[in-house]
């Protein structure tokens, strides 16, 4: 198999006891992780802290 | 003075009333100390006068400036079981074993009018009921010429006037971190007053209380990195919870029904038999469901669950900040959102059918301890894949998923393991050091930009055993 970098910036290690892998293959996991599990990822992180750093602490005994 | 009291039974620490410098605090440590302490301690080494570091910052800035007289000197409580007496010539003689092994750790009552407990470290040990796993130090002891360490977590009363809860749980976490990590300079009382401080109000004395964001902010001037997770926006809150408690990081917790906030310090034991047979994914918080908690307001190492019966419950955890070392930036929602998309969509040809039951843990660990596990249970990995482990680039901190069916999980045996790069941005799509199943496993050597099998041949993966080194267990 072609030993260049695909979609998702990887080779095909030159380790003797490593086996390649389907390139293409890799390259729509990425896409697909793209697609559906970015997405929601980035929308997590955009409200993390909503709210939650307004909270007022004191607790005295 | 050193004097030594003898406890044949809970009522003898009332004996702590008769000594001078304890007589206007006597009764609440009287108390906690007879409902707490577990009856394994049988003698308490009373040393005063002793010259607290904490009490004394908070003295020096603050206390000296008033009014009232404050003394500068605290006392200082030793716990020891059975086998430790004191002589007439002030020698702490053991009859049986090192000193040190007989030694469950120390409590300083302050000399202020009210909240007279200061720093205090206790071993689990010390503490009725205990059973879990906690995060700990070790925390070297100086008593009569002797070097004791006791390992725990801080612990100390707010002082109420010149710090609150917030302050009093930030204490305690970032006098853990420089315990444990040489890296973190230690912050004292007063320090940490004001860190937290912006303008100060009315005044030094923040009893108005401590919002998240400068709970956060204290945790940011010590050289950490906040993470701050609020409950309405994380449904998986209590397991991302769990996740930074399994890897070693105490948690800051806000409670804003009671304006109260605690430090998450350990969980309780999980019931191994609670989870049900499902091919749904089922964490390893669905078996424990309570945490270990150090709260200003009781005495260290308290154990929190769903149950209405205590004074508060997990539920009224509205959000969390998690003060992470410098290069974890791979959160943990991530990390489980791609666990959860592995198993249900697959990478390549990976085959993920063997887990009829899942069971999942996940946590972070340096790669040095991961290593130490690899070598360690080296004959429960394929030599091919051992040898790929062992010999991988990684980063000083990685995440761990150990993924289970459920009979093997009963049994503390994991079937399959993912490493992420705790390094890794959380949007970057290929996050992984390995991914494996039962007959090969995925590696992305990622200090080399490369990806490749490791086949087992004929070689077995058998169910390995769980990792626990991150947290000081009582399982």
């Amino acid at each position: 198999m072609e030993n260049d970098k695909t979609a998702s910036g990887y080779i095909y290690t030159e380790r003797n006891s490593y086996k390649s892998v389907d390139s293409k293959a890799l390259t729509e996991h990425v896409k697909r992780v793209q697609k559906d599990v970015v997405p929601k990822l980035k929308e997590q992180g955009e409200k993390k802290e909503t709210g939650a750093l307004r909270l007022r602490l004191k607790g005295v005994t | 003075m050193h004097k030594w009291i003898a406890i044949a039974a809970p009522d003898d620490y009332a004996q702590l009333a008769n000594i001078k410098e304890l007589e206007t605090s006597a009764s609440e440590i009287v108390d906690r100390l007879k409902q707490y302490l577990s009856d394994k301690i049988k003698g308490v080494l009373v040393e005063h006068p002793y010259v607290d570091k904490d009490y004394r910052s908070t003295y020096y800035g603050f206390y000296a400036k008033k009014g009232q007289r404050y003394d500068p000197f605290c006392v200082r409580l030793h716990f020891f079981n059975e086998h430790v007496r004191l002589t007439d010539d002030l020698t702490l003689e053991s009859a049986s074993g090192e000193l040190r092994e007989n030694y469950f750790g120390y409590m300083i009552v302050r000399p202020t009018i009210i909240a007279p407990i200061g720093r205090t470290i206790l071993s689990t040990h010390a503490v009725q009921e205990f059973a879990g796993a906690i995060i700990d130090a070790e925390y070297v002891v100086h008593v009569l010429g002797n070097r004791l360490v006791v390992n725990g977590f801080p612990f100390m009363q707010q002082h109420t006037d010149i710090s609150v809860c917030a302050h009093a749980a930030c204490w305690g976490i970032l006098r853990h971190y420089s315990v444990r990590y040489h890296t973190y300079a230690e912050r004292l009382v007063y320090d940490i007053t004001k860190m937290a401080g912006s303008g100060d109000p009315g005044g030094l004395t923040p009893s108005r209380g401590l919002v998240v964001s400068q709970a956060s902010q204290v945790f940011s001037k010590a050289g950490l990195y906040p993470d701050v997770y609020g409950r309405h926006e994380f449904p998986n809150f209590e397991r991302l919870l769990m996740a930074y408690i399994e890897s070693g990081f105490p948690v800051f917790a806000a409670m804003g029904k009671h304006h109260h906030a605690i430090s998450v310090i350990g969980h309780g034991p999980p019931d191994r038999n609670s989870l049900k047979e499902s091919k749904e994914i089922q964490y390893a918080w669905d078996a424990t469901q309570s945490f270990y908690v150090v709260d200003d307001n009781r005495m260290p190492y308290q154990l929190v669950d769903g149950l209405d019966a205590a004074e508060y419950k997990i539920a009224d955890i509205d959000a969390f900040i998690v003060p992470l070392p410098e290069k974890i930036f791979f959160p943990g929602e991530a990390v489980e959102g791609r666990i959860e998309d592995l198993l249900r969509n697959g990478i390549l040809d990976l085959d993920f059918s063997f887990l009829t039951t899942p069971v999942v843990r996940y946590f972070v660990t340096t790669s040095a301890a991961l290593k130490h596990y690899f070598k360690e249970t080296k004959s429960q990995f394929p030599p091919d894949l051992y040898v790929a482990l062992i010999e991988l680039v990684l980063p000083q901190f990685v995440w761990v998923a150990e993924l289970a069916n459920l009979d093997d999980w009963k049994h503390k045996r994991f079937n399959t393991l993912m490493i992420f790069d705790a390094t890794a941005s959380a949007l970057e799509p290929l996050p992984y050091f390995l991914v494996m199943d039962q007959k090969k496993a995925l590696i992305f050597d990622r200090a080399t930009d490369g990806v490749g099998y490791v086949e087992y041949g004929d070689a077995q993966l058998n169910p390995m055993s769980e990792f626990r080194t991150n947290l000081q267990s009582r399982l």
